[in-house]
Formats: structure tokens, C-alpha cells, sequence
């Protein structure tokens, strides 16, 4: 079963995220913020990782930055989920990394659709 | 006034059947749904207010609005995936080849919906010009509701459609932001051309193309409407040119005038040899 780390300072978007990817077939871990989740993916890599940008101690950009440096951390999966809708944000997650991004709010069509297009998930009928 | 719902709601189908082909969504409340700004609009206080109207004057510039509103609609980006791919990877340079340096390759949307079709396939031929390749192609889309076509024209969508089945990568070549939403870039705009086509009058004008994508509009058509639509829909198909239906559509009674690609469902050639006079209803004039 594929591993994902949900990652968002809100336990209800972890709870509302989490419910969808295990509808996908995934296995979830969750994490409050990017140190938390930096600390999980130390110790277990997991296949995606679904990320808030913007949450206490370390956000979602500088996790992701970190998270490229580590041993096997090119290797998940990273889709971005964010209220940060604007072309600076999206082209900047871009630039570091993420290969996904989905804008808040979100529904299971767009985290099903996004997690296609990155190559993770059979695509929705 | 009493209304008789039933009779009304049969009405509603014999009139979508006759004007557009397309069957209404079952039971009351789908129909409520699709027709209740319709009729806000028009200040009545319910639908079936505004279908006893019709009703009585099912000429009226009404009626036409209400089949519209009616006509299914949903849509998204690359939809279903598997065509698109195949239309960049095989059907496209195929048809460039056809085409030769002298011709655009011509590419018809067929009920296209708000224009997520036609614009995922400017898409493709944009990004295979980007790789240095001459790319010489015209989209034409279609269809019968009026807003569709002027939503497709504009070429702006809100972040709900903007993640149906659009990368992200996508979405950052290819639109520019504007407020909230996000508008096609002038270059892909360029490339498509929105008119507005009922299958069932004369379209003659559209002219001939090579590739005609007919998704998810046959499916909402009885099999002997769909037969005739198809046909038409063929008669702008050039020898050898490539159509491609949704999934669980069928060519019906023009399987004898198409060869199904091999390795993608959904994914036709035109014989050459195919004859209007095989088919059920006369070619269109
Ligand atoms: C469900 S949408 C499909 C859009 C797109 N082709 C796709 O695959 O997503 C069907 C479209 O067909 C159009 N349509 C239905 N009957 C039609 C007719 N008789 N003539 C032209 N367009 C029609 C509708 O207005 C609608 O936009």
C-alpha cells in the first residue's frame, strides 16, 4: 500500500484530506507542521506527501526545500495544497520541487485529478 | 394553477428530443435543477410555471432557452485522459504528415461544452509547436447553448474547473490569471474558434475536417437520433480522418464506415471508401 504524509496546521483539513487518499487506496500519517513533517519523513520516506503551505514552526515551502536535500527525498510524491492561489506561489512551489498543486478549497474530484496528473493514482472515470 | 408534473415533464422530453436530440436527465427534480434560473429569470414562480408557458407557445425564443438549459453540460480538461494522449502522440503528427506544408490541419470540437475540449487540445498542438515543430492547426468548436459558446469564446474559468483534470504545469504555460479565475492565453484563444451548431439543422458551412472529437454527447441520445447525428457529424469527416467518441460511445450504425484504432478506445478512422448512401437519412444538403 502507498504511503502518504498529510501535512496541514488544520486537523480538520488532515481529517477531510486523509478520508479521500485512504478512498485512493492510501495509507496516511499526519503532521502539523513542516518540522513535524520533515522528522516523519526522516524516519519513514513516504510515497507522497500532501502540503499545506502556510503552518507554524516551518512552512510548507521550506519543508519542501529541505525535504529535496534529504537521503531519498527527491522521491515522494510532494502535491502542494494551499489557499495560496496566485502564479508567484504555484511557479515558486514549482521551482522547488512540488510536482502538484491544488488550490483551496478542494473537493475529492481535484485531489483524485491532481494526484493523476502526478502520477500516483489511476484517473478517475 | 394546477400543473400536471408528469405530463409536463413528458412534454419537456419530446421537446429536447425534437430540438437537440438529447434526452432529459430522469425525474423531476434534475429538470428542476437545470431550469430553475431560467425561470427565476423570467420572474415565474416555478419551472413547471415556466414549462406550462412553453407549452403553450413552444416557438418561443423561451422554449429555445430552456432546451439549452437543459442540454447536459458537464465537462473538464483532458477528460478521460487516454484520447488526448493518443491525439499528441499519434493522431496529430499523423494528420500534420496528411495535411503537407500547404494546409492547416483542421479540428472540430463537437459539443463542446463551456470549451475545456477544444482548449485541452490547442493545448497539445501548442506544446508540440513549442518543441520546435511546425504546427499548423485549426480548432473549430461547437455547440448548441448559446452561453457555452460565449463561455468558450472568453475562455475564462473559475479554480474549481481550473483543477479538473489540468496540471498544474498546464495551467501556468497556458493561462494568465485574472482576478479569482483564470483566462486561456491569447495564443491558444487565437487557435480556437467558437460557433454555435444544433446537430439537427444545417451546418453545412463548418466545411471539412480532419479530426472531429464527438465526447460525451452521444451518449444522451436515443439510437436512432444518435445514428443520425453521427452521420452528419461524418459527413464533415474527411477520408481517413479520425474521429473519436467518449467511453461506451458507439459508431452504431456507421461501424461499416470506420476502422477502431488499434490500442485506444474510443478512437476512429474513416474508410475511405465510406458512402453517405449507406446510411439512414440522405446526406445533409
Ligand atoms: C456533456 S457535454 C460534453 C462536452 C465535451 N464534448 C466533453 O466531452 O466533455 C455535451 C454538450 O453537447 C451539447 N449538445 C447537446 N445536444 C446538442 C445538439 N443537438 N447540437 C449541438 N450541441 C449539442 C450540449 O450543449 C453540451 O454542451
Amino acid at each position: 500500500m502507498k504511503q502518504c504524509l498529510v501535512v496541514d496546521d488544520s486537523r480538520v483539513i488532515r481529517k477531510v484530506a486523509r478520508r479521500i487518499l485512504e478512498g485512493m487506496g492510501f495509507e496516511c500519517d499526519e503532521a502539523g507542521d513542516g518540522a513535524a513533517a520533515l522528522t516523519a519523513c526522516r524516519h519513514q520516506m513516504p510515497d507522497a506527501v500532501l502540503l499545506d503551505w502556510s503552518m507554524p514552526v516551518m512552512n510548507g515551502l521550506d519543508f519542501l526545500k529541505a525535504l529535496r536535500k534529504e537521503p531519498g527525498g527527491e522521491k515522494p510524491v510532494v502535491v502542494f495544497c494551499t489557499t495560496e492561489n496566485d502564479m508567484a506561489h504555484i511557479t515558486e512551489a514549482l521551482r522547488h520541487g512540488a510536482d502538484e498543486y491544488v488550490m483551496k478549497p478542494f473537493d475529492e474530484d481535484i485531489l483524485e485529478s491532481k494526484f493523476a496528473d502526478a502520477g500516483l493514482a489511476p484517473a478517475a472515470a | 394553477m394546477r400543473v400536471d408534473r408528469a405530463e409536463l415533464l413528458a412534454f419537456t422530453g419530446a421537446l429536447t428530443r425534437r430540438r437537440a436530440g438529447f434526452d432529459i436527465p430522469r425525474g423531476s427534480g434534475a429538470v428542476e435543477l437545470r431550469l430553475g434560473t431560467l425561470a427565476r429569470r423570467e420572474g415565474l414562480d416555478s419551472v413547471w410555471t415556466m414549462l406550462s408557458s412553453i407549452r403553450r407557445q413552444p416557438d418561443s425564443k423561451l422554449a429555445a432557452e430552456a432546451v439549452e438549459a437543459l442540454a447536459p453540460r458537464d465537462t473538464w480538461f483532458f477528460r478521460d485522459r487516454a484520447p488526448f494522449q493518443h491525439f499528441a502522440d499519434a493522431i496529430l503528427p499523423e494528420a500534420l504528415m496528411q495535411a503537407g506544408p500547404t494546409r492547416a490541419v483542421r479540428i472540430w470540437s463537437a459539443g463542446c461544452g463551456a470549451g475545456q475540449e477544444a482548449y485541452s487540445l490547442a493545448m497539445l498542438a501548442e506544446e508540440r509547436r513549442a518543441r520546435g515543430v511546425r504546427v499548423d492547426a485549426a480548432i473549430v468548436a461547437t455547440d448548441l447553448s448559446r452561453a457555452a459558446v460565449r463561455r468558450g469564446a472568453q475562455g475564462v474559468y473559475d479554480q474549481f474547473e481550473v483543477q479538473r483534470g489540468l496540471p498544474i504545469r498546464r495551467l501556468v504555460e497556458h493561462f494568465d490569471k485574472e482576478g479569482e479565475d483564470w483566462r486561456v492565453n491569447s495564443a491558444l484563444r487565437r487557435m480556437v474558434d467558437f460557433r454555435l451548431v444544433n446537430f439537427l439543422r444545417d451546418f453545412s458551412a463548418l466545411g471539412e475536417f480532419d479530426v472531429i472529437f464527438l465526447r460525451h454527447v452521444l451518449t444522451h441520445m436515443s439510437p436512432q437520433i444518435h445514428d443520425r447525428v453521427l452521420g452528419r457529424v461524418m459527413d464533415h469527416l474527411r477520408p481517413d480522418g479520425w474521429l473519436v467518441l467518449g467511453p461506451w460511445e458507439t459508431p452504431g450504425n456507421l461501424a461499416a464506415d470506420l476502422d477502431p484504432a488499434p490500442g485506444v478506445d474510443g478512437v476512429f478512422r474513416k474508410r475511405p471508401e465510406a458512402r453517405a448512401d449507406r446510411r439512414v437519412e440522405p446526406r445533409a444538403a
